[in-house]
């Protein structure tokens, strides 16, 4: 790589995404090291680049020289690094290549530092510079240039949405049933992933029976209706927040009352918890996941579950972004327990789970897919232990990793969303 | 005590701690308002939990060692941990007393299982130092500072040990202190400023998020 001065772009990319806390935290590492065995990574690669503490070392680094006046003293005492072509090279394969954003070692830190947090600091450095990594660039360009990270044609979409519809009319022997698009006035928005309607339109079937069962006011949008936000993962706050103002305009133009999100993580971090930062103001609806919604169904007696329709055991894989970082605890076990009969948890499980290693753009970024795939080592050695022969997964990115595992590790397991097994259980 | 208290060698010595101890103290306000700089008014999404026990969390409980996977695992390392940063809260309890004369406390801080404590603290100091030096992943995240920072508290705990019964060491306390308190702004040790902080921003949003205090009934079963 050509050296460049980098000096004022990554000044500007430090000074609009650093805020009081995170400069409160890059000036707390004491660097012991025990953040290390709660990284994924490092349990497989055993290479101190993947500790998280080196993660944010190298972040540290660079804020202490730019922003730090003690950090320009004695820069090889105190650690403080100008931004280099050769420093970017390394910033590059580990900020983007070792981390998945699952936030595993940010829970681990005895300090309390929120290490994921800061990697993706260092991400937005990255981006500003224009060094996102190819395949995670191209799907944000593609989300830019489309209205979904998959590019789908608006007829396309409607077009599987129609052919949905009648699939469900004939399950359910019911030619009142409807998936309604762009049903003005409806109580629910539900924002998809486009995986779902490119690749898995089974989930789709499934919360379209759901929200038949129970009786609900929803629809879903001919355009806008993604909920992914790619840009969250290369730390592009501005282009984030502008994928979730389309939400904002679906929800406006259909004068919905509630956003519910697919079971997909980092969607509904970004969302849930992210946007009202990004936006500057907090949206002035409603926002929750599908799971959320389900389990106040099945306590408020909507649906009726009779869990002898699934007798396979069942594993749940609790996603960082949903659990860890999103704080939905306890949802999709609750209704798990409701709709199966045989239900074996992994250890560890909830908030200490170990990521699957298909998050933090990993999935798109196929120049380090050999090592994510080497990653899921873990995940698959979990799922291995528990002997289940379905892993129920709420989240589609997690679900896309754990396929690639089921695969790789010969796990001989039924992969599932949660809204999957419900329908399942589901009596009319 | 009245000994050195006529010194003067020993008065120049105590005022020249008490200036640097005003001094660091300045710097770290300053270095708060530099970062506080980048404060920036967020809305806050609607709470899934609460804040406030994510915060006290993150405080109390949260520091205990079964708390957290990372801790669990390495029970040794936290012992000696605690070991080690109780022995200094001492020593700068002992450093205060002396400086300001406060001679209940003074007392207190002076007797043989104080000295014993300090001793171990030294020996905990040292154990992290050769577990940084020995370990080549820790020796890879290390920067010079974390040795040199560890060595000079270590240093710290063990003369405020011997001078407790040799009264004539209490200058190499003193002057440890000195150049103790002067490096703290610098390098690792500001984390003794940034701990509490740090730790308050991790109750903060984990606590929004409902996360944590993991919460002891179970909403759904």
């Amino acid at each position: 790589m050509i050296e460049k001065n980098w000096d004022s772009q990554v000044k500007q990319a430090l000074s609009r995404g650093l805020d009081f806390e995170r400069a409160v935290q890059l000036s707390t590492c004491v660097r012991c090291g025990l953040c290390a065995e709660s990284c994924h990574y490092y349990l497989v690669e055993k290479d101190v680049k993947a500790i998280p503490a080196y993660k944010l070392k190298i972040v540290e680094q660079v804020f202490n020289y730019y922003l730090n006046s003690s950090g320009r003293f004695l820069t090889f005492w105190f650690g403080s690094q100008r931004l280099k072509a050769s420093t970017v090279e390394k910033w590059l394969d580990i900020l983007f290549g070792r981390c998945s954003l699952c936030g595993r070692c940010s829970l681990n830190c005895p300090m309390g530092i929120k290490i994921h947090d800061l990697v993706r600091l260092g991400r937005s450095i990255l981006a500003e510079l224009g060094l996102v990594p190819s395949g995670l660039a191209s799907t944000i360009s593609t989300t830019i240039n489309s209205d979904n990270n998959m590019g789908i044609k608006t007829e396309e979409w409607i077009g599987t949405v129609r052919w949905l519809e009648e699939e469900l009319r004939r399950e359910l022997e019911d030619s009142s049933v409807c998936l309604p698009l762009d049903r003005e006035g409806a109580k629910i928005l539900y924002a998809i992933n486009p995986r779902e309607a490119k690749f898995f339109p089974l989930s789709l079937l499934a919360v379209g029976k759901i929200f038949h069962a129970a009786g609900e006011s929803w629809t879903l949008s001919s355009n806008y209706y993604d909920v992914t936000n790619y840009a969250y993962f290369s730390g592009q706050e501005a282009l984030a927040a502008e994928f979730f103002r389309r939400l904002e305009i679906s929800m406006k133009r259909l004068n919905c009352q509630m956003l519910v999100l697919t079971e997909c993580g980092h969607g509904f971090v970004s969302a849930r918890w992210e946007a009202p930062a990004w936006l500057g103001y907090q949206p002035d609806f409603e926002i929750r996941s599908i799971l959320e919604i389900m389990a106040d169904y099945v306590q408020q007696g909507k649906l009726k579950l009779d869990p002898s329709r699934n007798n396979l055991p069942v594993t749940l894989h609790d996603p960082c972004n949903l659990v860890r970082l999103g704080g939905l605890l306890n949802e999709a076990r609750f209704l798990i327990r409701q709709s199966v009969k045989n239900f074996i948890e992994m250890k560890p499980r909830g908030i200490e789970n170990f990521c699957c290693g298909g998050g933090g753009g990993q999935l798109a970024m196929t120049e380090f897919a050999a090592r994510r795939q080497k990653a899921g080592q873990i995940k698959a050695r979990q799922i291995k232990e528990t002997g289940a022969k379905i892993v129920v997964a709420p989240c589609h990115n997690c679900l896309d990793q754990l396929l690639e595992l089921n695969r790789i590790y010969k796990l001989g397991v039924q992969l599932k969303t949660v809204t999957e097994i419900v329908a399942e259980a589901l009596v009319f | 005590m009245a000994v050195f208290e006529k010194d003067a060698v020993m008065v120049w010595l105590k005022l020249s701690i008490i200036f640097a101890l005003i001094l660091v103290t300045v710097i770290f306000i300053i270095y708060f308002f530099r970062i506080y700089h980048y404060y920036r008014p967020k809305p806050q999404p609607k709470p899934r939990g609460d804040v406030k026990k994510g915060k006290v969390y993150s405080l109390s409980l949260g520091l205990l060692p079964w708390e957290k996977e990372s801790t669990r695992k390495h029970w040794p390392v936290y012992i000696i941990g605690i070991i080690y940063h109780s022995a200094i809260a001492f020593a700068f309890f002992r450093l205060v007393a002396i400086l300001f004369n406060l001679n209940f406390f003074l007392n207190f801080f002076s007797n043989r299982p104080v000295m014993i404590f300090l001793f171990v603290g030294t020996v905990s100091g040292l154990s992290l130092f050769f577990r940084r030096l020995l370990k080549a992943e820790l020796r890879q995240l290390s920067y010079p500072d974390d040795y040199a920072a560890n060595l000079l508290v270590n240093l710290f705990l063990l003369n405020g040990a011997i001078s407790i019964f040799f009264q004539k060491a209490l200058i190499f306390f003193l002057l440890n202190a000195f150049f103790l308190i002067l490096y703290l702004p610098l390098g690792k040790i500001r984390h003794c400023v940034f701990f509490i902080p740090s730790r308050l921003i991790f109750g903060q949003y984990y606590g929004l998020r409902g996360v944590l205090p993991p919460p002891f009934k179970k909403i759904f079963q």
